[in-house]
């Protein structure tokens, strides 16, 4: 008999609007345990969000469901104050499964950063993000996953993960990915090469940006250095990937490259690009 | 398959195909300047891995795809997975790559009174599937030819870049070729659960040779593209 492991089902939807040049949530509505920790408005016009999942982390069975949408004009950075966790699954477990839907209004920003994934040995997580922009709207996101906890010298030796990452801007997708970890791929020069530590970011700027991307492209590749980066912008959109062993050096890369393509102007909203307060803490 | 059209077939998959094939790599190049490949052996890991987890996950399982499209005329099916594939592939030389050939087929098939599909950015792979379909080559076959010529582009890189003889790249080709008809096939299965084109998931997953590819675009002494 195996014990009972309880799972949740939880679900959280967000609305953000522009009121008086500043960015507030207008509306919130949460089932399960997931949901909005804190909500700050910055003087930037801006508006900070920290998602919460009490629990911490994924047990088999458990589905999460996160709903954005960002309203025209609205600027929005939201975050997570731990890192998410997906624990062992036991053989005959369901899915840890997550769903996250962002829309994101015309002439809007929307900032996607949430702390790294943790992936225990064995988990069996299914990831799908899905964002669909205005052809006016910009974007950056990033994830980064962390196979095994390693602190403790666990690797990831079995288990799944899919993860899937699509945007569309004007119903047209201009990019996809999929991350497959599995057997095949952990230890193959073209697949993770061994590493234990996965990032991507992904920036879409705002309209009638591509010399101004281009520029920040090159100081974002000597930002960003070989062997464990790689820096490309694939028509207009800009991807920064890292493979490497060290979660802090990829969070730290990717907070330095946030700055960096913020303050290069190709996104919507303020240039002043506050870092949320609980990244300090 | 009718001998009307294996020699189409054979036209198509032709190294003498003027489409520029010669000058791309696919991070076969970043691969042999990081030593991942090094002589036969590791051509031949290298090459069927990349072919069994990239190319029989995203370009084979498209091209089956818009064998279908084109058989129905189903023109929004066409240009929803050019554009699937544009967003799929993982840096800008992978990119110009697919469409540098898409338009140099495009221009090669008009040349032959055949007209292509009005795309603003033709992938090869739409435009390998266009010709074809118009020429009634079985789908099947036509999967396993753009595998073939893929694999002996990939051979020809290493022919050169290693370099591997001549005879040697031969044995890297017998033995890879081998894994054509399960790849074909396992990408059949994918193309057939694909769905539509909002459902569509399929695709490849190499994050090292995407930062591989990313950093050969700013490499200084490349031969190749990509």
């Amino acid at each position: 008999m195996i014990p009972h492991q309880p799972t949740w089902s939880a679900r959280l939807s967000v609305h953000l609007a522009q009121i008086n040049d500043q960015t507030k949530l207008t509306f919130q509505k949460h089932s399960g345990p997931l949901r909005v920790q804190k909500h700050f408005p910055q003087a930037d016009g801006s508006c900070h969000i920290y998602i919460l999942h009490p629990p911490g982390g994924l047990v088999g069975g458990d589905s999460l469901f996160v709903e954005i949408l960002a309203a025209a004009n609205t600027h929005t950075v939201i975050t997570s104050p731990s890192a998410g966790k997906a624990y062992r699954c036991a053989e005959n477990a369901l899915d840890q499964s997550v769903t996250q839907v962002i829309d994101i209004g015309e002439n809007a920003h929307l900032e996607w950063l949430p702390q790294e994934t943790i992936f225990f040995d064995g988990a069996k997580a299914k990831i799908d993000n899905r964002v669909a922009l205005h052809p006016s709207s910009s974007y950056l996101g990033w994830e980064i996953q962390t196979l095994g906890r390693r602190a403790s010298g666990e690797s990831f030796s079995h288990g799944s993960i899919t993860q899937t990452s699509q945007i569309w801007r004007s119903e047209k997708r201009c990019h996809r990915e999929r991350l497959q970890v599995s057997d095949a791929n952990r230890h193959s020069a073209w697949g993770l090469n061994g590493a234990s530590v996965l990032g991507t970011l992904v920036a879409i700027p705002k309209e009638d940006q591509q010399i101004r991307t281009e520029s920040a492209i090159q100081a974002l590749r000597e930002l960003l250095p070989e062997p464990c980066w790689g820096v490309t912008l694939r028509g207009r959109t800009v991807l920064a990937r890292y493979l490497g062993d060290c979660a802090e050096d990829c969070r730290g890369g990717f907070e330095q490259a946030r700055l960096l393509l913020i303050n290069s102007a190709i996104f919507n909203g303020s240039t002043d690009g506050y870092a949320p307060r609980i990244w300090k803490t | 398959m009718s001998m009307n059209n294996l020699p189409k077939l054979l036209q198509l998959c032709s190294q003498a195909l003027p489409v520029g094939a010669y000058a791309y790599s696919q991070g076969l190049e970043s691969a042999i300047h990081e030593r991942h490949v090094i002589d036969a052996a590791s051509a031949q890991h290298w090459i069927g891995g990349v072919f069994e987890q990239g190319v029989s996950e995203l370009d084979l399982p498209a091209l089956l795809i818009a064998y279908d499209a084109f058989d129905r005329f189903d023109d929004v099916t066409v240009q929803e997975l050019n554009v699937y594939l544009a967003a799929s592939r993982e840096t800008q030389e992978l990119l110009l790559e697919d469409v540098g050939m898409g338009r140099a087929l495009d221009r090669l098939l008009r040349t032959l009174n055949l007209d292509g599909v009005e795309i603003q950015q033709p992938s090869f792979v739409i435009q390998f599937a266009m010709a074809g379909r118009h020429w009634d080559i079985p789908a099947l076959d036509l999967a396993a030819g753009f595998s073939f010529s893929w694999i002996e582009n990939q051979i020809a890189v290493c022919a050169k870049s290693i370099p591997l003889g001549q005879s040697e790249a031969q044995i890297v080709l017998s033995e890879l070729i081998e894994k054509i008809d399960t790849l074909v096939t396992k990408a059949q299965q994918i193309a057939l659960s694909a769905g539509g084109p909002l459902d569509w998931q399929f695709g490849q997953s190499m994050p090292s040779l995407a930062i591989m590819s990313s950093q050969h675009e700013v490499l200084e002494a490349r031969m190749y593209r990509s």
